[in-house]
């Protein structure tokens, strides 16, 4: 119902003020939502990276190693430090390889992985929760094993 | 009954038209549920977990609230149809 305000009753303009406290309120409700969506999003993305980038425990007890191996990936070399994460890309599909190594290593988003490759981002996607799967896998279990631990930090 | 926490509707009616006194006003109002939203836990280096208010939430909560504060009809009022 729409009028002029010289015509607002002492009623009506109670309810404008009431629904204008609530409007306010679910701005910030709706704010607090999208804020935790986000962090939610970040931290799941920072977790599986970290997953990778930190070699297993039995590999840190075994000694120090300073060899780099190399690995290509959109035509770069690409340094991977830790023998176990380079024997588990070794292990993988080329083509999972290949999207590991552009989106973790070489820091390209899903959709910069989609134009390098030519496939759509559902297939990116598919493939890079398949690779980590994977590579979980190969790490023996490291990465869920430290799961929880890790989840309690980020 | 919801409370107005001390607002009028001359200042609501300012406060969409954007001035800034009534924009503060309305902001100090609201500020308890601004703080309550924005507290959230935080590890510290030690490993303790501390609650404490997240200026980043905090400021996007306020920026959001300026933004839609604008878009506020004030000449419309919403009645239960009976």
């Amino acid at each position: 119902m729409e009028r002029n305000e010289a015509v607002l009753s002492e009623e009506d303009k109670e309810a404008i003020v009431r629904q204008f406290m609530s409007f306010c309120l679910t701005a910030i409700r709706f704010e607090c939502y999208d804020f935790y969506r986000e962090q939610r999003r970040q931290s799941k993305k920072d977790r599986s990276l970290f997953k990778l980038r930190r070699p297993p425990r039995s590999y840190l007890c075994s000694g120090f190693e300073v060899e780099e191996h190399f690995l290509y990936a959109a035509g770069q070399g690409i340094p991977v430090r830790s023998l176990s994460i380079f024997e588990g890309l070794l292990a993988l599909e080329p083509r999972q390889r290949e999207v590991l190594l552009q989106h973790f290593w070489m820091g390209m988003s899903r959709r910069e992985v989609t134009e390098e490759l030519g496939c759509s981002v559902s297939t990116v996607c598919r493939v890079l929760n398949r690779a980590l799967w994977e590579m979980e896998k190969h790490l023996d279990g490291w990465g869920r094993q430290n799961g929880k631990e890790q989840r309690a930090y980020i | 009954m919801e409370k107005n926490k001390g607002l009028t509707y001359e200042q609501v009616k300012r406060a969409s038209e954007g001035d800034c006194e009534a924009l503060e006003t309305v902001l100090r109002v609201l500020e308890p549920e601004l703080r309550k939203k924005a507290v959230r836990p935080v590890q510290t280096f030690s490993g303790r977990v501390v609650w404490q208010e997240d200026p980043e939430l905090k400021g996007r909560m306020i920026s959001r609230l300026l933004r839609a504060i604008p878009r506020f009809d004030c000449n419309r009022v919403k009645r239960k149809e009976t």
